[in-house]
């Protein structure tokens, strides 16, 4: 276990002195910061929400609280925002180990090749979840203390958000490990969050580009054969504030209750592809 | 005895999806290390010797024989846990000191942290590099970056240590210190596996040698044994002798080279050795003694490469 512990360690170091994950957590501190010292429910009505002494809102906005919505936003926009730039911060995590060189240095240490690549996905993971819950406990305490909305369903939404980058950086993974290269691998994770998107939302655009009952199988098939990201998100984000507006509900495609299906789906399919990632590694010759 | 063995060992490594292409680093490799020696393996660039040794480390996977390492099969942890390993042209992170590669591979070699820093401090002291311990190895020349693999290879206190290329870039003080160290090692009981092309620092410190050509074993045996000229004798002498007698001497046996108080002769047989020794004898000269002649090491295995080709 302390070999396991020694690589998990070094990926965690890796990630920062490489810088990505540092400014990571400057840009999240300084989101916070600005959050904090700017938000405040107005002196004059105690309801109202200011921001830099602008009124943004009041009590209910779509049938939710005002500040449940603010959190849903942050929670949505950042969510996403966290597995293009988790992407860019770890994506090259994988390839740089099996570099000719630093592989035979890795491989010749008294811990299986299975070992070796979990403790390395779970380092690369540790770094971007630390990052994901300093944002979402530092923002969590600015509306508690500064609205008094203690949010327990935006802080568990460190964890979901965490696992959904966990399950989306298996795309990564797998691409790295089999072209050792990192550029591929943040091609292939960019091409597919784009994907995943599309696929999420297929019934309006992609069903709609051939009518084919065979195409729309495949792309069915695809979306439960792939990460669901956009269905993982939005399903955590009923946990911070549910839309009572139908019209507003099928806008942002967040359903009306909390769902683990598209956990389970992405779980399977991402532990499919680890699974994929381990078998190609323990195989190869370095 | 014998810590690794070797068992019709063969390598090939396939390549290309559509266009499939077949490299053979290995072709039936069958050779022994025995405990507490010092073996080296030879051979000319893409001979396969890095090839052997990965696969001992499980770096690589052969493709057909079989072989242990302290009688484990290969791909026991076991092997790894006991063995030290220098890569040829390794590289660490450029982002850690000297001290925290050390401490950091320790980690993943599962030993202790309390001690580890004791090891990796006086493994730095060893390999000359203390006072770099907490520069960041970036700025490591290429003969430091040597040494500090060499300190990496050492932190687990190897039964077997495996060293590919380990002077490399190393000037003639930091070679000649790698050799010592080696040798102690060797004094200790480390069973010790090295790959070099520099043939001079080989004969120097191995014990046994295996040479290998295109993937194959062409010679296995100590120094000596590879470096003895067949049939070709050195008599150490008292005095010198003169180019005259010498010219007496060719006329019975041709080949005879003088060279101060050395005379070289060829001989096929005991009679052709007696009739010099007569020789000589007759004249008064004394014998000190007779050896073989021997060759330097380069020279046998140039030698035993071009007969190969040939």
């Amino acid at each position: 276990m302390r070999a396991e512990l020694g690589v998990f360690r070094y990926t965690m170091l890796e990630a920062v002195r490489k810088g990505t994950l540092i400014a990571y957590f400057i840009i999240g501190t300084l989101i916070i910061l600005v959050f904090a010292v700017g938000i405040r429910l107005s002196p004059d009505d105690a309801v109202t929400i200011e921001f830099f002494g602008t009124k943004m809102g009041v009590r209910e906005i779509q049938g939710m609280n005002a500040p449940d919505f603010w959190l849903l936003q942050l929670y949505s926009n950042a969510s996403g925002a966290i597995m293009l730039f988790g992407l860019f911060g770890t994506a090259g995590l994988i390839p740089s180990f099996l570099d000719k060189g630093t592989a035979e240095l890795f491989l010749s240490k008294p811990l299986s090749r299975t070992n070796l690549f979990i403790s390395r996905f779970l380092g690369a993971l540790g770094g971007i979840s630390a990052n994901i819950i300093f944002y979402t406990v530092g923002m969590w305490l600015v509306f508690g203390i500064k609205l008094g909305v203690w949010s327990w369903g935006f802080l568990a939404s460190a964890f979901f958000t965490s696992y959904m980058f966990a399950c989306f950086y298996s795309i990564a993974v797998l691409s790295g490990i089999i072209t050792q290269s990192t550029g591929v691998a943040i091609i292939m994770g960019f091409a597919f969050s784009l994907l995943s998107g599309m696929l999420e939302t297929r019934e309006f655009i992609l069903f709609r580009i051939w009518d084919n009952p065979v195409y729309h199988k495949a792309l069915d098939v695809l979306y439960y054969m792939t990460p669901q990201l956009d269905a993982m998100k939005n399903s955590a984000g009923t946990l911070i504030g549910k839309l009572n507006n139908p019209a507003m509900r099928q806008m942002t495609n967040i359903p009306e209750q909390f769902t683990f299906l598209p956990y389970l789906y992405s779980t399977l399919s991402a532990g499919a592809l680890y699974a994929l990632s381990i078998l190609y590694f323990k195989r190869k010759d370095y | 005895m014998v810590v690794v063995q070797t068992e019709q060992l063969s390598k090939v490594y396939r390549s290309g999806l559509i266009r499939r292409s077949e490299v053979t680093a290995l072709r039936d490799v069958t050779v022994e290390v025995n405990s507490g020696e010092i073996f080296g393996l030879l051979g000319p660039n893409g001979a396969g010797k890095t090839s052997l040794v990965k696969i001992l480390l499980s770096v690589s996977f052969p493709s057909s024989g079989s072989a242990t390492v302290f009688n484990e099969p290969l791909g026991s942890l076991s092997i790894r846990k006991r063995s030290g390993y220098l890569p040829e042209n390794h590289r660490y992170p450029t982002f850690l000191s000297g001290l925290e590669t050390l401490m950091m591979f320790g980690r993943i070699h599962g030993l202790e942290s309390r001690a580890l820093k004791d090891r990796a401090l006086a493994l730095l002291q060893t390999v000359g590099l203390k006072d770099w311990a907490n520069h960041k190895i970036k700025k490591y020349s290429k003969g430091m970056l040597q040494r500090l693999g060499l300190a990496q290879a050492l932190l687990n206190e190897p039964d077997v240590l495996f060293l590919d290329e380990p002077t490399d870039g190393v000037d003639p003080m930091g070679r000649k210190e790698i050799r010592d160290l080696l040798r102690e090692l060797r004094n200790r009981g480390t069973t010790i596996f090295l790959n070099s092309h520099i043939l001079s620092e080989v004969e120097l410190i191995c014990d046994r040698v295996a040479i290998l050509n295109k993937g194959q074993v062409i010679k296995v045996g100590t120094v000596d044994a590879i470096t003895k000229k067949q049939d070709e004798y050195e008599f150490h002498l008292t005095k010198h002798v003169t180019k005259a007698l010498c010219e007496k001497l060719k006329k019975i046996l041709p080949g005879i080279q003088r060279e101060g108080k050395l005379l070289r002769v060829v001989a096929k047989n005991n009679k052709e050795m007696n009739t010099v020794i007569d020789f000589l004898r007759a004249k008064n000269i004394l014998i000190q003694s007779i050896t073989y002649r021997k060759s330097t090491l380069e020279e046998s295995f140039i030698e035993l490469i071009k007969a190969e080709q040939a």
